[in-house]
């Protein structure tokens, strides 16, 4: 359904295929004057920083973190989201399983064409063996999990608080600040470091951009797995109570 | 009387005096929308503060690394930003509401405004403001505060007039981008993407970054097709004494007070023609 959907919204396709060029656009124009007479910084060459910021702004358009969002406010905002509670199937799966139909049109029709007109363009660096790349798609399936959850609970919460653009928009760049997805964690102070750390977004394109890029090595590809995993369950169990909270606040206004 | 207030609008005449003597009565509708929604407001303002903040933070990290961007210092970029977001916050409050010019003649509501008999761009205007703009205002003055502090600015006459002047012209730029593209719905209705495309030149590529760090063609588009450079990049290369590093000509920099009234003149022109091309069509 919700692939269909995406296919009717043209002016979508659109909008998502040129925000990424222009978002690569402005930061590889930022990384080549930086990297200025420098072959290499924090252990990354120019053409690694690149590759960087490429996929993690593919990635980016993967996840519709503003998809969900829209998703789960319209029903708020329309009182759709009473309809669910007649629905015999778990909500937060529901929505899940219709973020991946949209996901997947992103996947075929702008990630997949882009990142390879993006390599022989850009010039990026392949992952170092397929090893490496099947621990990449494997962390990015996580961080897809994570993602979703994170967006979720962000989402729902809208139904107890009020629906404030600045809110969002805040919400949004702060998440995207502190998932690496402007700067990798490695250029961080260690102090801003330590806080992104301590959060969950680092793990949605730090994570398997880094795994990509072979920043992440050896056992700690494990203990970033194990994180992943653990944001997983703890996101997916906050956000299980939060729509019983949801729905017994439904049934007591008689939605 | 009135039938001749109506037929001038009609005839597609644009008196500008008339237009903003409609615009500020629809703007006192608008003020009283902020007292209904207070906390909305409030939390607005703050979100807006934040969010720009969180912008900060990231040209922190890069001077952390790297100390400069291509010889732009912390404090430079902060003054580049936020010369961008104070005149973008006049926009952003003020007129943002001619972006929805598409979707008014999209779903056919733009004929009530042609109906009645004040001017339809002062209607459609002054009908909404976004007052979280307010928060891009005060943050933009005291961060604009702050850094002509640190970078020790020379305020002489010369570049206090030039200030002001560009920040008004930096407002009628965007303002006129936005009319001329709102405009194109009059002809065609596939605005949507073009609009989307132009603004997103203007956040991505102009607001943050100075345009010496771009290619030649980024430079050129910015410069002499789509002109958002000249809301911040040459007033700062001008203010900031940094002329060593204008591309092109350092002509530039003088153009940049001028050109928001020469553009706002032709975005008239594109309104106007548009409007008599829309009746005309008898849709």
């Amino acid at each position: 359904m919700e692939f269909l959907e995406s296919v009717t919204y043209k002016a979508d396709f659109f909008m998502y295929f040129f925000g990424i060029i222009l978002e690569i656009v402005v930061m590889s124009s930022i990384w080549t004057v930086l990297f200025k007479n420098k072959p290499e910084i924090g252990g990354t060459t120019l053409k690694g920083m690149i590759t960087y910021s490429v996929l993690v702004f593919v990635l980016n358009s993967l996840m519709g973190r503003f998809r969900i969002y829209n998703f789960i406010v319209s029903k708020i905002r329309t009182g759709d989201i009473a309809l669910e509670l007649l629905r015999p199937i778990n909500f937060q799966l529901n929505i899940f399983s219709k973020t991946i139909g949209m996901s997947l049109f992103q996947l075929i029709f702008i990630a997949t064409p882009f990142t390879i007109i993006a390599f022989f363009s850009f010039g990026l660096t392949p992952p170092k063996d397929v090893f490496t790349l099947i621990l990449f798609i494997i962390s990015v399936l996580m961080s897809y999990m994570v993602n979703f959850g994170i967006f979720y609970i962000f989402s729902l919460s809208i139904f107890f608080t009020i629906e404030n653009f600045g809110i969002v928009a805040t919400f949004y760049i702060t998440s995207s600040f502190f998932s690496g997805l402007i700067i990798p964690l490695w250029l961080f102070p260690p102090f801003l470091k330590n806080i992104a750390l301590f959060l969950p977004f680092h793990t949605v394109f730090y994570t398997p951009v880094s795994i990509y890029l072979s920043k992440i090595t050896g056992i700690d590809i494990l203990y970033s797995f194990l994180l992943q995993l653990f944001w997983i369950v703890i996101l997916y169990v906050a956000g299980f109570f939060l729509w019983k909270l949801t729905e017994k606040k439904i049934i007591i206004q008689g939605g | 009387m009135e039938t001749h207030r109506k037929k001038d609008y009609y005839s597609g005449r644009l008196n500008l005096l008339k237009v903003f003597v409609d615009y500020i009565n629809y703007s006192k509708l608008s003020l009283k929308t902020i007292s209904s929604y207070r906390l909305d407001f409030i939390i607005g303002i703050i979100g807006t503060i934040l969010f720009n903040l969180v912008n900060f933070l990231a040209f922190g990290v890069f001077i952390y690394r790297f100390n400069t961007i291509a010889g732009w210092t912390f404090w430079e970029l902060l003054f580049l930003y936020n010369i961008w977001l104070l005149s973008h916050s006049f926009y952003a409050t003020f007129f943002r509401n001619i972006q929805n010019v598409q979707n008014y003649v999209a779903s056919g509501e733009f004929d009530k405004f042609l109906l009645k008999p004040a001017s339809p761009l002062a209607q459609i205007v002054g009908s909404k403001f976004y007052f979280m703009g307010a928060g891009d205002a005060i943050l933009a003055f005291v961060m604009l505060l702050i850094c002509s502090f640190n970078l020790k600015i020379d305020w002489n006459g010369v570049k206090f007039i030039y200030l002001f002047l560009t920040l008004f012209s930096a407002m009628l730029i965007e303002v006129s981008i936005s009319l001329i593209l709102s405009s194109l719905s009059f002809w065609t209705t596939k605005t949507e993407g073009i609009f989307y495309l132009i603004m997103q030149l203007n956040y991505s590529i102009a607001q943050k970054y100075p345009l010496d760090i771009y290619e030649k063609y980024i430079q050129f588009i910015l410069t002499f097709v789509i002109p958002f450079s000249f809301m911040n990049f040459y007033p700062s290369i001008f203010i900031l004494d940094k002329l060593d590093k204008v591309p092109f000509s350092p002509l530039l920099v003088f153009a940049a007070p001028l050109i928001g009234f020469v553009l706002f003149f032709v975005a008239t022109l594109f309104w106007k023609f548009g409007i008599k091309n829309y009746k005309s069509t008898g849709s």
